[in-house]
């Protein structure tokens, strides 16, 4: 267990590097000045404040030049900072638990709707619980997540009074809620239907016939031997949904003006900021490497049979 | 199937039966009536559409509603009654336009108490001027003498000692400045009404950055707390008792900052901000909408085509004006804009001080522009049309490519690129054609506009066109001895520029403010967005 641990972190190490430096590449490549994005409408940066930033920020170094400057930096554990002359690991810090928070709560939506619609469409296959949710969620697979976020916004935020319709300022959960939703809505419909799929093959398999032989109550039958064979799947698919969400949540905290990563994020893009961008990039990178690792180390607590010692 | 089987499988429906109903209630998310309001109960909300509220020290300042709120500069304009009065100046004047004497107001104080200096100007021009504060108003510090000594060009910073003052600012005593401008400039006055040039305090000029988000200024209103973090979406302002102008008609204002004008309005809609300033796309949505009362906004600001003077194909000033002649700024300004704009017959709206003497020769003549195109030698191949992207913008370029294909049968089609590159592209003489693009007046002064758009080194002069007989006017215009002649002949030097048609108006974009109707005071600043000071909850 502990080796295969060793070897996967080893592992990640070549692919975060790689990681950053294909960001890093995109945004240099990013046509276009960025003190010119800097300026903004007015454009009147004077020539010696562009000498000054270019030559601050080694603007016109080449590719590897300014890489290595950045690497240089993230060995000393500093960010750096971005063009404005505010510290990236500031703004990363400030933004960080928002979109923590926001992820979790849409994650924990996603995961008590998928397994919970799952679970009624597996009580009667073919019955009207069944076509009911295979109905919502074939409509939640045709809907993008962001046009439903508009919808939901105007419908329940605007008309309906009931969710604030931007920001963070009433805390959680009402400012959450919604945008967490309408972020869980991409993995709901996919999760539900494993975990359907994952009841129906498991209530009736052998293990089951043999635990009820033994007299085991039907709660404990439930939990510990249906749900939980039924639910192999759809923990990876759990996992891997939210890495799959720290990209959502760029679009979802855009739209409704939640100050996170993602929004940090879409003003920086905007801005052509490089630092921010590859900056907080690579942190989502890394969130994502260590969700898969956590993922593929829940496999061998839920199912006996994967050794990840094996494995490596 | 057992008995005990039957149970456990009966049971189990019954089990997920619950398991279910709350995921269904989890997913449908019954929400429980909301409703929400300013952070400090008892504030009025005023929207403010920035990405981010980062540095509102003078050097970085924008002109914004937060700028005026929490600064006051040395004189200020009235947009409304076009007139420029002082405010922390007791005078400004000058015998030949280039050396000028301020006297400053005993009695105004910053936010900690201390009072407002000579000293305060010139700290804060010599911070903004120098090139190791990188700020972006730097440039604007262009007007001072000794500025080219601060700013030397990278070629000759070498070896030699920087220079970290002003020569052309000098403090006589607390209370009185001479000031020697880079050339004359009977406009100063003017000039000074930014925010780039409002005062800061000693331990601002010191650590600029440190005060980026934690002002200290002279203002009508203070930040509450002393300031607010990056990043946040509420910055809350109180009324500064102490403030030795009209004081602020409100105790509390909650700014809230936008990333995004679409968001802005949804939350107007949905009742939780009582002012907000908007312009383009919701701007007109508003006006149709009217979901509140909405003050109309002129802006300072003219929308423009431009021609790459360097580009042979525009060498011929015929072809220039065959497609000057051939767009209908009216049937865009009517049929696009939706009262977001009026078409342009100068160089500015008729809210910047002498902007009524300027006028361009923006007439639509189809029959006219056929047969200047047919003198020039007619056009040949495709014209691409270039602007920066956004939805307003792509609109008008696409009908402005299909009147000249309509009215000249020119070929033409439209590019729309990021603001960054598109500028890129312009200042490196690569543009691919005309360009469209959007000058905002620096100050509220036509001769801003004139100066920046036409003269050799103007700041927005996109077309390199450079014209001996305008730089001329142009500066016979800085040295007039009064304000009026200043203007007329501003206006007699656009005319010469205008004649020659490096660039052709478009149309003025128009903004608006809109707000519930127990908000009175609703008045725009120079930029369009309200003047917080005035506004009055009875």
């Amino acid at each position: 267990m502990l080796g295969y641990l060793v070897r996967r972190l080893l592992g990640m190490v070549p692919v975060l590097f790689g990681t950053t430096f294909l960001i890093f590449a995109a945004v240099y490549a990013l046509p276009g000045d960025p003190l010119a994005a800097l300026a903004g409408e007015k454009q009147n940066l004077s020539p010696a404040v562009r000498a000054e930033l270019t030559q601050r920020y080694h603007l016109d170094a080449s590719l590897p030049a300014q890489y290595w400057h950045y690497l240089s930096g993230l060995f000393h554990g500093d960010f750096g900072e971005d063009l404005r002359g505010i510290d990236v690991a500031d703004q990363i810090a400030r933004a960080w638990p928002i979109t923590v928070v926001l992820a979790l709560t849409a994650w924990t939506i996603m995961a008590v709707a998928g397994i919970g619609l799952g679970m009624l469409a597996a009580r009667r296959p073919g019955g009207i619980g069944d076509r009911l949710v295979l109905g919502i969620t074939t409509l939640a697979l045709g809907v993008p997540f962001f046009v439903l976020a508009y919808v939901l916004k105007i419908a329940l935020g605007l008309e309906l009074g009931w969710f604030p319709t931007s920001g963070v300022r009433e805390g959680w959960p009402s400012s959450y809620l919604l945008p967490a939703a309408c972020l869980a809505a991409f993995g709901v419909p996919e999760l539900a239907r494993l975990t359907r799929a994952g009841i129906l093959e498991n209530r009736y398999a052998e293990f089951v016939d043999t635990a009820i032989a033994r007299g085991l109550s039907p709660t404990r039958i439930a939990v510990r031997h249906v749900l939980r064979a039924s639910l192999i799947p759809v923990v990876s698919v759990l996992g891997l949904s939210l890495g799959g969400m720290l990209g959502g949540v760029v679009l979802i905290e855009g739209i409704f003006s939640i100050p996170g990563l993602g929004y940090t994020m879409f003003n920086a893009i905007d801005q052509q900021n490089g630092p921010v961008i590859v900056g907080i990039g690579s942190l989502l990178v890394l969130v994502f490497l260590a969700i898969n690792l956590l993922v593929d180390l829940t496999y061998g607590v839920l199912d006996p049979r994967v050794s990840l010692e094996r494995r490596g | 199937m057992t008995s005990q089987d039957g149970t456990f499988r009966r049971s189990w429906r019954q089990r997920t039966a619950v398991f279910a109903g709350l995921a269904v209630a989890a997913s449908g998310l019954a929400g429980c009536g909301f409703s929400s309001r300013a952070v400090v109960p008892g504030a009025v909300v005023v929207a403010i559409y920035e990405s981010e509220v980062t540095d509102v020290l003078p050097g970085m300042s924008q002109g914004s509603d937060l700028d005026y709120a929490l600064f006051t500069p040395l004189t200020r304009y009235d947009p409304r009654a076009r007139k420029l009065t002082d405010e922390v100046a007791q005078s400004i004047t000058t015998e030949d336009q280039q050396h000028w004497r301020i006297r400053i107001k005993r009695g105004w104080t910053f936010h900690d108490g201390s009072p407002v200096t000579a000293r305060s100007f010139a700290d804060s021009w010599n911070t903004t001027a120098d090139p190791a504060n990188v700020m972006t108003n730097n440039a604007e510090m262009s007007v001072f003498a000794g500025y080219a000594e601060m700013n030397p060009p990278d070629g000759e910073k070498k070896g030699r000692q920087p220079v970290t003052a002003l020569s052309g600012v000098h403090v006589v005593d607390d209370y009185a400045l001479d000031v020697t401008l880079s050339a004359p400039n009977r406009l100063l006055p003017y000039q000074l009404s930014s925010t780039a040039f409002a005062p800061i305090t000693p331990a601002a000029a010191a650590d600029p950055k440190k005060f980026a988000t934690r002002p200290v200024g002279n203002g009508p209103f203070r930040a509450a707390n002393g300031g607010w973090e990056l990043g946040e979406q509420d910055i809350a302002l109180e009324r500064y008792p102490g403030y030795a102008g009209r004081p602020a008609g409100l105790a509390n204002v909650d700014l809230r900052v936008y990333q995004s004008a679409g968001t802005l309005f949804t939350d107007f809609q949905a009742d939780q901000i009582d002012v907000a300033f908007l312009d383009g796309d919701e701007f007109s949505v508003a006006a149709d909408e009217e979901p509140g009362d909405l003050v109309d906004a002129a802006l300072p600001s003219l929308v423009y085509l431009g021609f790459p003077l360097y580009d042979k194909r525009f060498a011929n000033a015929g072809i220039r004006r065959a497609i000057s002649l051939a767009i209908d700024r009216k049937s865009i300004v009517d049929g696009l804009l939706e009262g977001d704009g009026s078409v342009a017959d100068g160089l500015g709206p008729a809210m910047l001080a002498g902007a009524e003497k300027v006028r361009c020769p923006c007439g639509y003549d189809p029959g006219a522009a056929r047969a200047a195109l047919r003198a020039a030698g007619g056009w040949q191949g495709e014209l691409v049309l270039q602007t920066y992207a956004g939805p307003e913008t792509e609109r008008v370029l696409q009908a402005i490519a299909n009147q000249l294909h309509d009215n000249l049968g020119i070929d033409a089609r439209i590019e729309t690129v990021p603001i960054s590159q598109l500028y890129e592209g312009l200042d490196s003489h690569s543009a691919k054609g005309p360009f469209m693009l959007y000058s905002g007046a620096a100050y509220p002064h036509v001769y801003a506009q004139v100066k920046a758009l036409l003269s050799k080194d103007g700041e927005l002069n996109m077309t390199t066109f450079a014209d001996p007989e305008f730089q001329h006017d142009l500066a016979a215009a800085g040295a007039a001895g009064t304000d009026a002649r200043a203007g007329t002949l501003a206006a007699q030097a656009a005319s010469v520029g205008l004649g020659k048609i490096p660039l052709t108006p478009l149309y003025y974009p128009k903004a608006g403010i809109l707000h519930e109707s127990g908000i009175t005071g609703v008045v725009p600043e120079l930029l369009g967005a309200p003047n917080l000071a005035s506004l009055r909850k009875p």
